[in-house]
């Protein structure tokens, strides 16, 4: 019998929702649906350019910091004009993406290093800019910020804009010629080089991507917040990654889209709302988290019955024992 | 799709005349790169001292320990383990809350660092299951520090019992417990690693899977070892660390984990396994103290030294790039 390609996380869609309702009956309160959207789009966003970088077959260790760099540049450069806040740090971002890209793809560095220098070199950048300490917008655009954090309905221009960057990236992904390269990428590095496809371009792609996502929740968040640090963004990786593989993102690459990365963003802000209801405190979630991402690591590797439609486990499961890394060919 | 394993990287069996000329150009540019520090350095008062060298190599004594730990999985080819802060932090306030319970500092000790052993090994079980190494210690740190801040509240322990500070603050001819600690363990480690049948078999492990698994090394209770030294190791740091303050705080080792995987990766261990030695990462961590003294030294922001030190491994990447002939 073939059991539908998003059944297991659908089944821990609903194991959840029913098991924190059950716990507290505020959990199922409508007027948690806007919050609970807003926590979605600031982790959905770092979570699918992490979940295509993983897909591509690498790995992004710098998005939290990305983000927080992004928030701090977008609140520095706010006070000259807002449209640059906006767009300069995104801007940035996508670059320096590219160039990660660029350098992991080109010079077939593991992306592991290459986003590890990152993940400390673009803190110093943040903790210089920000002057160690935490930036503030100026008063007079405080007004600004508070629309930023308006709801339209159950929307917020932050939910709103991450709906349009999954929509966008998941057309992409599936439908395009760039994304199917990015999928192959991952799939079989050497494989897909010996069928021709190129393999430079969709990592460069894949990571401009990653960088632009997390700039886009930075510059957001900093905005609606009116204040950034470079300590902003500290657990993204971990949820990011957590939320990706739980929504079924294989870790080897080359299996996955946005309706994964959506499914696990989905789940884990879920578990994340259940939590605060109980009025548990935050490290609470960074256990659960924790524990979260051990099971479905640990089920993915070990069971065949979760890997619905995932065709020749057996042999994948030889590959993942290979740990991600790429040797030099 | 099947994906054909990629082919293994030669290192320890290499054509003798390739793999000199690599070492050479990669220990000299070191060497070069260490003296340029030292001559900048020197250009300000006080750092041509003995206890500002002393003062180097302690600052590089913990996260050197924690290296050498991490080391060993990085050899054995199984990438990296991030969970070195999670661990210190556990054996750190198991080490404060049980001394200041006046129970004996050293079986304190002895307790933590056997955490450490056994947080490693259950992430090496499950990386030995097959699971990728560094989501496993992520998730294990991530796990970890929660507990740790749960059952903690987020307060800090300090200890009041000053025999507990012989440990990591004390001095025997002037050289600090610390560094003899982090000095004999990167001996011993290297020997094992590079004379005992174990420590080869690791290497072969890290280089070549299939070779090693061929003649008879089994991934699994070699991944389990190098897990549970690493964060024994970890441990180690982490007790070290708290026994010189007399505290257990949540803010001490947050950047334990990513300077001693630079380190690691600084002090020339190859990311994909089986080249490279615990001395190396133990000198890593050193050139990346010395770095950060000279910048302190000249009164360089936090936030210069981090983009200083993020440029440091860019540049180890490229010269590691550069001689691997993929430029």
């Amino acid at each position: 019998m073939r059991i539908h390609r998003y059944t297991p996380q659908v089944v821990l869609l609903i194991i959840v929702f029913v098991t924190f309702g059950l716990l507290n009956h505020r959990f199922w309160d409508t007027g948690n649906i806007p919050p609970l959207l807003q926590s979605m789009a600031i982790l959905g966003l770092p979570a699918v350019g992490v979940g295509i970088t993983l897909i591509a077959g690498e790995f992004d260790l710098s998005i939290g910091v990305m983000a927080a760099t992004a928030g701090v540049i977008a609140v520095t450069v706010a006070h000259i004009s807002v449209l640059l806040a906006l767009v300069l740090p995104v801007v940035c971002g996508a670059i320096y993406g590219a160039a990660q890209g660029y350098v992991i793809a080109r010079f077939r560095i593991s992306s592991l290093l290459v986003t590890l220098a990152s993940l400390i070199g673009l803190g110093g950048l943040a903790l210089i800019i920000a002057n160690e300490g935490i930036v503030l917008l100026p008063k007079h655009l405080l007004h600004f910020a508070d629309q930023l954090q308006r709801s339209y309905g159950v929307f917020t221009p932050v939910s709103l804009v991450a709906v349009a960057v999954f929509t966008v990236l998941g057309i992409m992904l599936t439908w395009s010629r760039w994304g199917r390269e990015i999928v192959a990428v991952g799939s079989g590095r050497t494989e897909a080089r010996n069928a021709g496809v190129p393999t430079i371009r969709p990592l460069v792609l894949a990571f401009t991507i990653s960088a632009t996502t997390a700039s886009i929740a930075g510059v957001m968040v900093g905005l609606a917040n009116g204040a950034a640090s470079s300590r902003d963004f500290p657990n993204t990786l971990l949820s990011a990654l957590t939320a990706v593989l739980i929504g079924g993102v294989a870790f080897d690459g080359g299996r996955g889209n946005v309706i994964n990365v959506f499914f696990g963003v989905l789940v884990l802000c879920l578990v994340n709302s259940g939590v605060t209801v109980l009025g548990a405190q935050l490290y609470v979630q960074m256990v659960i988290l924790g524990c979260l991402l051990l099971i479905v690591l640990l089920l993915e590797t070990v069971s065949g019955a979760l890997a619905s439609g995932w065709k020749g486990l057996r042999s994948s499961l030889v590959a993942r024992r290979t740990p991600r890394v790429e040797k030099a060919a | 799709m099947t994906a054909t394993l990629p082919p293994a990287e030669p290192s320890v069996v290499t054509v003798a005349g390739r793999r000199s000329a690599r070492s050479y150009a990669t220990v000299s540019v070191f060497g070069v790169a260490t003296v340029c520090l030292v001559a900048v350095g020197s250009m300000s008062t006080g750092f041509l001292s003995l206890s500002n060298f002393q003062a180097i190599i302690q600052a590089a004594s913990i996260t050197g320990i924690a290296a050498i730990g991490i080391s060993f999985i990085t050899i054995s080819g199984n990438a990296v383990s991030v969970s070195t802060e999670a661990t210190a932090l556990v054996a750190s306030y198991i080490f404060a809350d049980l001394v200041v319970r006046d129970v004996n500092p050293w079986l304190v000790a002895v307790i933590g660092i056997a955490a450490g052993l056994g947080i490693g090994v259950v992430q090496g079980l499950i990386v030995a299951v097959g699971c990728n190494p560094i989501i496993t210690t992520l998730a294990a740190s991530g796990l970890l520090i929660g507990l740790v801040y749960w059952a903690t509240n987020a307060r800090a322990t300090t200890i009041h019992q000053h025999a507990a500070r012989t440990l990591g603050g004390s001095r025997i001819a002037g050289v600090s417990s610390q560094t003899i600690v982090f000095v004999v363990l990167a001996v011993v480690a290297t020997l094992v690693l590079v004379k005992h049948r174990w420590g080869r078999a690791v290497l072969l492990m890290g280089s070549n899977r299939l070779a090693a698994e061929a003649s008879g090394i089994r991934f699994g209770p070699l991944t389990v070892a190098v897990f549970g030294i690493a964060g024994s190791a970890a441990a180690l740091a982490g007790i070290l660390e708290t026994s010189q303050f007399l505290q257990a705080t949540t803010q001490t080792f947050t950047t334990l984990t990513f300077a001693a995987v630079a380190a690691v990766f600084v002090g020339g261990v190859g990311v994909t396994g089986g080249r490279g030695t615990p001395a190396g990462a133990a000198l890593g961590a050193v050139f990346i103290a010395l770095l950060t003294s000279v910048m302190q030294f000249r009164n360089y922001s936090l936030g210069v030294q981090s983009l200083a030190i993020g440029a440091l491994i860019g540049a180890v990447l490229a010269l590691q790039a550069l001689v691997r002939g993929n430029g």
